[in-house]
């Protein structure tokens, strides 16, 4: 029973995931990403009380207090200040991007099946290139930082799941740290140059 | 009771309560909207109403004209003897078609029309060109939920998707059929036109499937008109019965399992109208370019239903 | 103690820049003084925390004379700057001495998370090093870099992850060996994202255009450098020859890529960028070949080597004429008349870091060709690369060097750095070809 829950709410993650992608409009995304830090947070506590590790714990409360509620409102504040993101539309290519999205799932999973035919570890190895898409899909700034909020959700997703890594909670402090400073940058540059939209990521 | 005569009070229940259910929802509606609402045997006497009129063939109609709304009526007079709507065992036609049979029978309703009415006048071939753009966007859904069922209880027979999910409490809950009852649900909006994708009158701007009709009057519009609320009542049933709640179909022909069979799906159908009308009064109509989203999304959910059925290597034992 | 010296010295010294804020430059410099001193006494140290062997120690060394070259020549520039900061500067020295205490960490580190966290560290501090001028493309370039950095490091962690379900361990010197593809594959593209390996060097012109020299070049000689090493020890344990093919795949390429770069080059800095990244390029292949022959690695490491002293050298000589004369471009200075020490101290780098016959990074690359040898296909392109980047990028440095002009002056301060880098790589070249010989 406890199994089927872990497994819906890892259906769940991806499904925000995949809303992160489809969604045309920075603030409801911000707010599905929230959703989806929380889930995972759901996710670690009930794995870390199953597997008595208390660093589980700790970690969902550092998703729950940065990537569920800091950066989100952090993220939110800016898009209220900059008042033309509340209703624009970043991307309206949503059915290429979903399509997209679903062969990348499908080619992560024969992908990792290949190499790890045991191994339980697809959801966020999926989720991990469902990141990867938002940050190379997406132009703004506060829409490849959800990117990259996605990304180390997945991380540390794997983190707890694949294997019962001993260093995780210092890895996930630290990519609280750069998603910190990643949401220091937008603000900096905003408050100087207006939006950080980049045209595309070539050199 | 005999098995023939199932069928055909099968067929007898969805021409009968289509009409109803229809009524039900716009007089919810009313109701959440603060309005008094219609009388829910209101679409009765619409049927009936135009049942009496005058008809008018125009004069650049086709050879189908006449004949697809009555193709049309009978396909889905064909539908409930081949699919589980008050009776959970299969009828005696029932072993023709699965799924896929049941889909081509929806496909021949629609064609028939589309073919009749796509050069006939603006607004009908309006109707006509939409409802074959988005039906070819909403077909590939349609074909990945059946597969779900089909990975999930192994067969594409509508009775025994039936029975295995209502022995199989557990699977219920399990994210592929979870996922599958949102994708079919989607599609089930799309079909029978409810909000999101198109809204109720002939507002030429977003009509889909009423705008074919725009030129039948008489006797071929009370059938368009009642094979519409007919197809919206067989996939209700359909979605109900296999998906989303699979007891309290009647597992014997006896007249009382019978009768409750009918009410239970009643009382099943009323919480899905509830639904629709929940659906109806908080979303606002896609923009008509839209729909390809709204579609996509479905087929992700399908999609993906699939994929979490590797993932979590099947359904849970 | 003298591993726990490298990492106290510079934490001290950044919380005395912060604390007492005159001293900031006194501080910065005694404390990379002492690390260059206690990095020469931890070679061979094995505990339970820290596992150096010569690679590490020579990555180590490496980070610690240039983070000493760096700081001195940061006395220069950051006096110069006239625009406005994005830092006040007792924070870009604190920041630098964590960036030169946290690529230590990751050089020094037995446990794989942990060097990864060390990796991680760095591109916090270095994107804020990077943004010291304020304005709106320095701020895209930190944006970029940290994004991709951090991407990439994430893929990193992934392999770590499955590399501790594969091996039940992180600790690389125990590890065993077993032949983990995907384990291999990812931490290539995850740590060869800073290393600047091929999909994924987007970052490293940007990022090294923008910053000050003095970032650019411990970004470029050691930061790098200490990437390939967090790679080198996920690919010791699982080792077998597609990595290595796929290795040398991606070293090729890069290399390859960042030759052809270089020729339309318009930018100093980008100019010498792209030059890093065909370096590392070769140096990867030298990585990847060290798996059918060991003794390659110590060419790598000799490349290495001439290549962070070189490299440093030229960033800082690009200071000088972009402080000097005011311009970002590739013009036809006259820089030996105009700066007569920074024009011969570029002209000298840039003919080391191409791999020029008398230096040390000739002999380097020769090993590591010679060892290609085993590819056919492999050696050509290699060479290619080589001969390309040593004639696109010479060409470039000489149309800077000769020609007219009148004298500039320049602070004594400004040409300290390029030149004792320059005595550096020319005196390890000597030695090397006097052991040769």
């Amino acid at each position: 029973m406890i199994e089927a829950i872990v497994q819906f709410i890892g259906v769940l993650i991806l499904l925000t995931a995949f809303e992160i992608l489809a969604q045309s409009y920075i603030r409801p995304m911000i707010n599905t990403v929230a959703i989806q830090s929380i889930l995972l947070a759901v996710i670690m506590v009930i794995t870390g009380i199953l597997e008595n590790r208390l660093d589980f714990i700790i970690l969902a409360v550092l998703t729950i207090a940065v990537r569920g509620i800091a950066i989100p409102e952090v993220l939110k504040k800016d898009v209220k200040k900059h008042g033309i993101w509340v209703y624009r539309e970043v991307g309206t290519r949503v059915p290429s991007l979903v399509i997209v999205g679903l062969i990348l799932s499908i080619v992560g999973y024969v992908i990792y099946r290949a190499a790890f035919s045991v191994m339980q570890g697809d959801l966020p190895f999926i989720l991990f290139l469902l990141g990867f898409l938002v940050i190379i899909a997406k132009k703004n700034a506060l829409a490849q930082m959800v990117g990259y909020i996605v990304e180390e959700n997945a991380l540390l997703y794997a983190g707890i799941t694949i294997s019962h890594m001993p260093l995780i909670l210092e890895a996930g402090i630290f990519l609280d740290l750069l998603a910190l400073v990643l949401a220091g940058v937008i603000l900096a540059a905003e408050k100087d140059y207006g939006v950080l939209e980049l045209e595309e990521l070539v050199g | 009771m005999n098995l023939q005569v199932v069928n055909v009070v099968q067929v007898l229940v969805v021409m009968a309560f289509s009409p109803l259910m229809v009524g039900i929802l716009k007089k919810i509606e009313a109701r959440i909207e603060s309005r008094k609402g219609i009388s829910v045997f209101q679409p009765y006497y619409d049927i009936a109403k135009f049942f009496r009129k005058e008809l008018i063939i125009p004069k650049n109609a086709n050879a189908f004209f006449v004949i697809a709304p009555i193709v049309s009526f009978s396909c889905y007079i064909i539908l409930p003897m081949v699919l589980p709507i008050v009776y959970g065992n299969p009828c005696p036609y029932a072993p023709m078609v699965d799924f896929l049979g049941g889909a081509f029978i929806f496909a021949l309703a629609s064609f028939v029309s589309t073919i009749a009415t796509a050069d006939l006048s603006y607004y009908t071939s309006i109707g006509a060109s939409r409802a074959v753009t988005f039906g070819s966007f909403a077909e590939p859904t349609l074909i990945m939920v059946f597969f779900g069922v089909a990975l999930i209880t192994k067969t594409n027979n509508p009775f025994i998707t039936n029975h295995v999910l209502a022995k199989n409490v557990h699977w219920i809950i399990s994210p592929t059929h979870l996922l599958i009852v949102a994708a079919f649900f989607m599609l089930l909006l799309f079909d029978t036109g409810k909000i999101p994708v198109e809204s109720e009158g002939l507002m030429e701007f977003g009509m889909i499937d009423e705008g074919k009709m725009m030129e039948y009057s008489s006797t071929l519009y009370a059938l368009s008109k009642w094979g519409s609320y007919m197809k919206s009542f067989i996939l209700m049933s359909v979605f109900l019965n296999v998906f989303a709640f699979p007891w309290g179909v009647a597992m014997d022909t006896s007249v009382k399992s019978i009768i409750f069979g009918t009410v239970t799906l009643l009382l099943k159908m009323l919480c899905l109208i509830l639904c629709f009308a929940f659906v109806e009064e908080t979303f606002a109509k896609l923009r008509l370019f839209k729909l390809i989203d709204y579609l996509t999304i479905s087929f992700l959910l399908a999609i993906l239903s699939i994929v979490s059925f590797f993932i979590f290597g099947g359904v849970p034992a | 103690m003298y591993a726990e010296m490298l990492l106290l010295t510079p934490i001290l010294a950044s919380i005395l820049c912060v604390v007492i804020p005159k001293t900031r430059e006194a501080v910065s410099l005694i404390s990379s003084i002492v690390c260059v001193f206690a990095s020469l006494h931890v070679i061979g140290l094995k505990n339970e925390w820290f596992y150096i062997d010569t690679f590490s120690a020579v990555v180590l060394i490496l980070i610690q004379s240039i983070y000493f070259l760096s700081v001195l020549y940061s006395l220069y520039f950051v006096r110069v700057v006239e625009k406005e900061l994005f830092l006040r500067r007792r924070y870009y020295y604190a920041l630098i001495n964590l960036f030169a205490m946290s690529m230590s960490f990751s050089a020094m580190c037995r446990n794989l998370g942990l060097v990864w966290v060390g990796l991680e560290a760095t591109t916090i501090v270095s994107a804020l090093l990077i943004v010291l001028e304020r304005n709106k493309a320095s701020i895209e370039a930190a944006w970029r870099y940290i994004l991709i950095a951090s991407s990439g490091l994430g893929i990193a962690l992934f392999s770590l992850i499955l590399f501790h379900r594969v091996f039940g361990t992180l600790d690389w010197v125990n590890a065993g060996s077993n032949k983990a593809l995907v384990v291999a594959a990812l931490a290539l593209i995850g740590f060869g994202t800073k290393v600047g390996l091929f999909p994924s060097h987007t970052w490293l012109p940007d990022a090294h255009g923008i910053a000050p020299p003095s970032v650019s070049a411990m970004l470029s000689a050691t930061l790098l450098p200490v990437a390939l090493l967090a790679y080198y020890k996920v690919f010791i344990p699982s080792c077998n020859p597609s990595v290595a093919y796929l290795t040398c795949f991606f070293g090729v390429t890069t290399a390859l890529i960042a030759a052809l770069l270089t020729i339309p080059q318009k930018k100093i800095k980008r100019l010498f960028a792209y030059s890093s990244m065909d370096v590392m390029g070769i140096a990867t292949v030298g990585v990847g070949l060290s798996a059918f022959n060991p003794a390659v690695l110590k060419a790598v490491m000799l490349l290495l080597v001439i290549h962070a002293f070189s490299k440093a050298s030229l960033f800082f000589t690009g200071g000088n004429v972009i402080t000097a004369l005011k311009t970002h471009d590739i013009e036809k200075f006259g820089l030996i008349n105009r700066l007569p020490a920074t024009g011969i101290a570029m002209i000298i780098s840039a003919l080391a870091v191409t791999g020029a016959p008398p230096f040390a990074s000739f002999v380097a690359e020769l090993i590591i060709l010679s060892a290609s040898l085993r590819f056919p296909a492999l050696t050509a392109l290699l060479s290619t690369a080589i001969v390309i980047a040593f004639l696109s990028i010479n060409y470039h440095v000489v149309r800077m060097c000769f020609g007219e002009g009148e004298k500039v002056k320049l602070s004594v301060l400004a040409d300290l750095a390029p030149l004792i880098s320059c005595v550096v790589f020319v005196v390890i070249s000597a030695v090397v070809l006097g052991g040769l010989m």
